[in-house]
Parts: structure tokens; C-alpha cells; sequence
């Protein structure tokens, strides 16, 4: 189980990176997560939602209600050319922080004691 | 609480705070909606049952706390926006569009009722139905329009005695009138063509009523003023008309109708009488009575003499004058005459010199007819007939100097046109306001604009606007558009092309729009009554402005007089209390219209779909606001054209006479050669 504060962290480029592939809506997203983490990142789901109207606010990505196979109405986001940016950028960003944080971790010789 | 309980309830949780947005309301519930469904299904594929697949579902989702809070700071940019859009749009853009429809179009609007108003009495007497009570104690008091109804009287057998007498006793020092009744009263009792040779002397060889004609003709011929007082009339009119400031193509179209009026009265006296007078002195003259011929032919010259000399007459007067000899001298007997005495000869040869006056302008026009009469017919005017019977007295204007005066007619009727469409536009607007303020407390709060983004309004108005009439701009330049043709024979496509182009790019506009609109509040749950009437209602509307264009185009034009009769609206403009055909139409498209909204509103309140069309509504409230906003500038456009044309345009601004320059130039050169002859 990963922290909440860390996932909490790293929720926003998730989503960014998700409906850069392909337009999505809010429970495939859901799943999308459970699978690729093969169920380590768990989320309530119903904490997704705000987060995607605030990016869908920040202007990061565009959503579009469209009817499903199911006959249902289903609303798809996917990302704007401002969110691709904003994607880019935190992806080079946790490159190089995963890059440091590895540094520190998991320096040659570095021994933990304790 | 059953499934449909919690999920009630968790949506209402989720969304407690932004009851201040009904459209993002909707929007999360809806969504929520459907996240359960998807997790309910997914249950449900794992082989759980309906209801643990219910409770998973809403377990997964997890609890509604802080989700509301979260929910609006993450919308609360859009919410902010949202909010001022809405305020903006319906309280800045509807009202502008308004004002802006009523300074622009209304200005038009304003401008033509008070040139009505300046006019009426002109109007009232050339309109054949006219009404206008003449000697009766509403009659008019001023001398020339008195003078003007009386005639239309007598022609209509409408006059008696005594209004002569009223007449006479008015303007004393003025023979037309007297002179007009007198040519009614032979004309009465002459053939039914009077330029039938035998025919004419059936009738008049011996009658002593023509001795009676000629006695009553002296005096009348004597008085010192023998001119139509609509001269005097059109100066005043086009005085009053400079004073109020109107544009100018309505003092031009005043000033020509008028100068054109003026010839009505004294054109059938001055030929018929001329002609009887000429004639009578033959048969006196075969019958040995030489004194009366020498009167009856005294009498002709005066009277043609009378109208050129006495006062400043129109150029149709100096035609028709000229013309009298013309049709003498063809007989062998007239002939005959004017060889039978020294002073008959000297008269002979004055003729002569007229009639050849009017063969060289004849000779001159076959020519010029050929090379000018395309230019000529760019006219729309009556003017244009006018003149180009006179041409080769004059200068002859051509394609490139007619050209401003033929751009500023167009702009004067495309700018009539789209104020029309403003028209229909503004009424529709007003509707679109009014139904869903009548309807807020049914619905409460739960009425929302359904707005696309303002980008995506601004591109569909260019898109669906702008754009068509950019290229309608540019239609009017190929040789298919009714603006290559010539006007007198394009009026009724001309319209046509108008009322198709606003036919077409309106109601589309509208559809385009209703179907983003439609979609967008189908995602947010609601969904059209099966029978909404919504389609039927913009159908009705805008038929009626189609048929108010279709009517207007009836009534104001003669070639719509099929359409007229087709119509049985000849009856109607019978029945019609109103005294002008104008004021009639306007009636009976008031009628119309407040019947056609009438049946709009009646469709339009019945409760199934009610939110869906109010929203709808109020989302082409403010699609109709760009839309007018759009029109009244495109009016301003056009107006400012058109005064740009007729600062170009030198040839057909009238005069102080109420003549343009052409017209003025030629009668002066034509007067003063007949002044020549006579003197």
C-alpha cells in the first residue's frame, strides 16, 4: 500500500498521462490505475472527480459527454495542448527527482544501519 | 432506503454546494450517474447480484465528505467565469443588442414614419383608394393640397359644383383646376379614343357644347397662374423634408415622385384639349364659319402657350405641349387649314417650328435610345422613364455616372430589407426573454443557460452569419446576382434573393445551434418531449417574417399585383379601416403576427419538456442578441454606403424645385426654344 500523501502527490500527472493516450472517462481512468498498478495504487473513487474538474478548470484537460455502446451517456477528458505542457514538464520533473532521490537511496556502498 | 434513495442522497451531498450553478449541478450529478451504473455493471460481470452489486458500487465510490468543498475549489475559476459570462450575456449582450436594433434599425424605422407623416396628405390623394374627406370639415386647409383632392375628386366623380365653386374662390388667380373639369366634362361626351379622326368629328362637328367649352376655356386661359400647385406643394414637402434631416435617398425618391406627379393633371388637358380645339377649327372652317375656327385655333396656341410660358412647368409638361402639333399636322385637313390665311400661316409655321423641335428630339432618341437606354434602365425611378424620353436635349449620362445614384439605390434597399429581418429578429428576441421570466417561479431555480463557450458563439455567429453574408457581398458582384441586372425588371428577384439569403442562413443558424444547445442538455439528463412544438414555433415565426416580406412585396410593388389578387388582398385592403395600402399592410401583418405568437405561446408552455425549452430558450436569446447586433451594425454599414454613393452621385439630387439637375437643365433649354418660337 503506498502512502496517501505520495499517491496524493502524484495523482494529477497520472490522470494528465492517462487521457493523453486516449480520451477517457472517470471509472475507466479508474481502472486503468487499479490495472497498470496491478492494484497497488488504490483510490476512492470518488476522490477522483474533483481532481479532474480541477484540471479540466486549470484548463489541462477538455471533457465531452458522449453516448456508450451501452446506450449510456458517458463524459470523456482528454488533454488539452496546455495539459500536454503541463505533462511534459512534471514528467522531466519527477525524472529528475526520482534521479536524486535513487542518488540518495541507493548510493553505491551506502550502507543502512539500524 | 433502497438503491435509488442512496444515490439520491449522495448526489445531493456531492453537490450541496454549488447550488449557485444549476448547469455544474446537473453536470456531477449526471456523472456520478454514470460512474455508478459503470460500477453496478461491473459488479454484475463478476457475477455479484443486483443488489451487492448496488452496495459496491456505492462503497467504491467511497464517502461524500469533503468531496463538496474539494469539488468547489476545483471548479471554482470556471464557476466565477461561468457566472460572469452568464451575467454579461444575458444582462449586457441582450440589452446592447436591443438598443443598438432600436438606434440603428429603429433610426430607419423612425425616419420613414416621419416622412409618411410629412407626406400624408400627398399620399392620401394619389393612393386610389383614398378616403381623404375633402370639403368635409376635416378637409384639408391648406390651398394646394385642397386643390389637389378636389381634382382626384372630379376624376372620380366625387366633385359637385360646389366644390368648384370652394375651389375657385380659394385659389382665384389659378386656372387649373377649372381647366381640368372643363377637359372632364368634354371628355365625358368624346369618343373613346379621341384621336380618331372620324370618331372626333361624329362628335363634335357641330356641337354647340364645344361652343360652350370655348367659352368657358377664355377666361380660364386669361387668369394669370395656369400651373399644377403640386410644384408648390413638392417644394414645400422637400423643404420640410431637408428640415427634419432624413436621408437622402427619401428626399430623392420625395422629389422625383413628385416632379413625376406633377404632371398627371395638366398631361390629359392640356393633349385632349389641344387636340379638340385643332380639330373644331377644321370642322368650323369646312363649314364656312371662319371667325370660329380663327378662336378655336387662338385658343390652342394659348393653351399650350400657357402652360410652358406661365409658369415654371415640369419637363413632361414641355413634352406634351410640343407634342400637340405633332399629332395636327398629320391631318390633311389641319393642314389645309393653316394654308387658308396669312396670320393661319404664320401660325403654321410656329407649329412647325415645335414639331420639328419634338422630331429632332425623336430622330436624336433612336439614336441615343440604342447606345443609352441600357444605362438608363439601371434607374429604378420613375425619373428615369421621365428622362429618357427627353434624351438628346440634354446630356446623356452614362454607365459610370449613373453609377453612384444606381449603388446608392441598392444600399437604400438592402438596408430596408435587412431591417425587416431586424424586425422579425427583434420580435423573436423579445419572446425568448419574456416566456422564461413568465416561467421562473414553475421551475424555480432549475432553468439554466446551456452555453457553449463564448469562442465557440463568437465562431458560429461568423460561421453561420458573417460569413454568408460576406459571400452574399460578393454574389452581388457576378453576373447573376439581381445587381448586374437592371432594377425596373429585378425588383421581385431582388427580394427573392434577400428573403432567400435570410431564409436560409437564419433558420440554420438557429438549427446548428439548437443542436449543440440540445446535445448539451440531452448529456446533462434532460431530454425533449416527444411532441415539443419547439421546431413548429421558429417554423411559425419565421414563415410570418417570410410572409411579411411576401405581403410587403404584394402591396409595394406592381409586380406583385398577381400575388395580390391571388391572395384576395385586394378585399382585405378593402375591408381595411386604414386610409393607405401601406398602413394596411402594417395592420394586417400586426394581425398576423400577434396570431402567430399567440399559437408560439400556447405550444411553448405546455409542461412536457418545459426546462428543456426554456433552456433551449434563453441559450437562442442570446444567439438572436449576437445576431441583431450583427444586423444593426451591418444596417450602419449600409446606411453610411449609401450616403457615401450619394455624395458621389451628382446627377439625380434634386433641386430646389424638387428637379434634378438633368431635368432642370433640359426643360430650361427646352423652354426657352419655345419661348423663342412664340414670341
Amino acid at each position: 500500500m503506498i502512502e496517501k500523501d505520495l499517491l496524493r502527490s502524484v495523482a494529477a500527472p497520472i490522470v494528465l498521462r492517462l487521457v493523453s493516450e486516449q480520451a477517457m472517462y472517470g471509472y475507466e481512468i479508474i481502472k486503468a490505475v487499479h490495472d497498470r498498478t496491478q492494484g497497488e495504487f488504490i483510490w476512492k473513487e470518488g476522490t477522483l472527480y474533483p481532481l479532474l474538474h480541477r484540471l479540466e478548470g486549470a484548463g489541462w484537460i477538455d471533457s465531452e459527454w458522449r453516448d456508450s455502446e451501452e446506450g449510456r451517456g458517458r463524459k470523456y477528458y482528454r488533454i488539452t495542448r496546455a495539459g500536454a505542457k503541463e505533462l511534459a514538464e512534471r514528467l522531466h520533473e519527477w525524472q529528475g527527482f526520482t534521479a536524486s532521490v535513487n542518488a540518495i537511496f541507493f548510493a553505491p556502498g551506502a550502507k543502512v544501519r539500524g | 432506503m433502497d438503491a435509488q434513495d442512496k444515490r439520491r442522497e449522495l448526489a445531493a451531498e456531492l453537490t450541496r454546494e454549488l447550488s449557485g450553478d444549476p448547469e455544474l449541478r446537473r453536470d456531477v450529478c449526471r456523472e456520478l450517474e454514470c460512474h455508478l451504473e459503470d460500477g453496478v455493471a461491473a459488479a454484475r460481470r463478476r457475477g455479484v447480484g443486483e443488489a451487492e452489486a448496488e452496495a459496491a458500487a456505492l462503497e467504491d465510490f467511497g464517502p461524500a465528505s469533503g468531496l463538496p468543498q474539494m469539488l468547489v475549489e476545483g471548479n471554482l475559476n470556471r464557476m466565477q467565469s461561468r457566472a460572469k459570462l452568464k451575467l454579461l450575456l444575458e444582462w449586457g449582450l441582450i440589452p446592447l443588442a436591443l438598443l443598438a436594433a432600436l438606434i440603428l434599425g429603429g433610426r430607419e424605422f423612425l425616419e420613414l414614419y416621419r416622412v409618411r407623416e410629412a407626406t400624408k396628405h400627398w399620399y392620401a390623394h394619389t393612393a386610389a383608394e383614398s378616403r381623404a374627406p375633402v370639403y368635409a370639415d376635416e378637409a384639408p386647409q391648406n390651398l394646394e393640397e385642397r386643390q389637389a383632392l378636389a381634382i382626384e375628386n372630379y376624376r372620380s366623380a366625387r366633385g359637385n359644383e360646389q366644390a368648384l365653386a370652394a375651389v375657385k374662390q380659394l385659389d382665384p388667380d389659378n386656372g387649373l383646376v377649372e381647366l381640368e373639369v372643363l377637359h372632364q366634362s368634354i371628355r365625358g361626351k368624346a369618343p373613346r379614343d379621341w384621336r380618331q379622326y372620324e370618331a372626333f368629328m361624329k362628335t363634335w362637328r357641330e356641337s354647340d357644347d364645344f361652343l360652350k367649352t370655348m367659352d368657358e376655356l377664355e377666361p380660364i386661359l386669361a387668369k394669370p397662374v395656369l400651373s399644377s400647385r403640386y410644384h408648390t406643394e413638392a417644394q414645400r414637402q422637400i423643404r420640410s423634408i431637408e428640415k427634419l434631416g432624413l436621408s437622402r435617398t427619401l428626399e430623392k425618391i420625395q422629389a422625383v415622385s413628385v416632379s413625376a406627379q406633377s404632371f398627371f393633371t395638366a398631361f390629359g388637358s392640356t393633349r385632349e384639349l389641344g387636340n379638340a380645339l385643332g380639330r373644331r377649327a377644321v370642322f368650323a372652317h369646312l363649314a364656312g364659319r371662319e371667325d370660329e375656327a380663327d378662336r378655336a385655333l387662338r385658343l390652342m396656341e394659348k393653351l399650350m402657350q400657357s402652360l410652358v410660358l406661365k409658369d415654371e412647368p415640369s419637363l413632361i409638361h414641355i413634352l406634351v405641349v410640343s407634342a400637340v402639333p405633332g399629332e395636327l399636322l398629320k391631318e390633311p385637313d389641319f393642314v389645309k387649314l393653316l394654308e387658308s390665311s396669312p396670320s393661319r400661316r404664320a401660325l403654321g409655321e410656329r407649329l412647325r417650328q415645335v414639331c420639328d423641335l419634338c422630331d429632332k428630339w425623336r430622330k436624336k432618341l433612336e439614336v441615343e435610345r440604342a447606345n443609352s437606354a441600357p444605362e438608363w434602365q439601371e434607374k429604378a425611378s420613375i425619373e428615369a422613364r421621365m428622362l429618357l424620353s427627353a434624351l438628346g436635349a440634354g446630356e446623356i449620362p452614362t454607365e459610370e455616372i449613373l453609377a453612384p445614384s444606381r449603388n446608392a439605390e441598392y444600399r437604400f434597399l438592402d438596408k430596408w430589407l435587412v431591417i425587416m429581418t431586424l424586425s422579425g429578429l427583434f420580435l423573436l428576441l423579445a419572446f425568448l426573454l419574456i416566456a422564461p421570466l413568465t416561467q421562473r417561479r414553475r421551475l424555480g431555480s432549475e432553468g439554466f443557460l446551456p452555453l457553449p463557450r463564448l469562442k465557440d458563439l463568437c465562431r458560429h455567429v461568423a460561421l453561420t452569419l458573417v460569413l454568408p453574408v460576406l459571400i452574399f457581398e460578393l454574389f452581388k458582384l457576378t453576373p447573376w446576382s439581381s445587381h448586374a441586372w437592371s432594377l425596373p425588371h429585378s425588383a421581385a428577384q431582388y427580394i427573392f434573393e434577400q428573403l432567400v439569403l435570410w431564409a436560409l442562413i437564419l433558420p440554420i443558424s438557429w438549427a446548428i445551434w439548437q443542436r449543440s444547445c440540445t446535445k448539451r442538455l440531452r448529456a446533462l439528463g434532460l431530454e425533449p418531449a416527444k411532441n415539443p412544438g419547439f421546431n413548429w414555433w421558429l417554423a411559425v415565426v419565421f414563415g410570418g417574417i417570410g410572409l411579411l416580406g411576401l405581403l410587403g412585396f404584394a402591396f409595394e410593388t406592381s409586380d406583385g399585383r398577381w400575388l395580390r389578387e391571388l391572395l384576395g388582398l385586394e378585399l382585405l385592403q378593402k375591408l381595411s379601416p386604414t386610409p393607405t395600402p401601406i398602413l394596411g399592410f402594417m395592420v394586417t401583418c400586426g394581425v398576423l403576427t400577434l396570431l402567430s405568437l399567440g399559437a408560439l405561446l400556447w405550444r411553448f408552455f405546455r409542461r412536457d419538456g418545459l426546462l428543456f425549452r426554456l433552456c433551449l430558450a434563453r441559450s437562442l436569446a442570446v444567439l438572436l442578441a449576437f445576431q441583431v447586433l450583427a444586423l444593426s451594425a451591418y444596417v450602419a454599414l449600409l446606411r453610411a454606403e449609401e450616403a457615401h454613393y450619394h455624395r458621389q452621385d451628382s446627377t439625380f439630387q434634386a433641386d430646389a424645385n424638387g428637379f434634378n439637375r438633368i431635368e432642370s437643365e433640359l426643360v430650361r433649354s427646352w423652354r426657352d426654344k419655345l419661348k423663342e418660337i412664340w414670341r
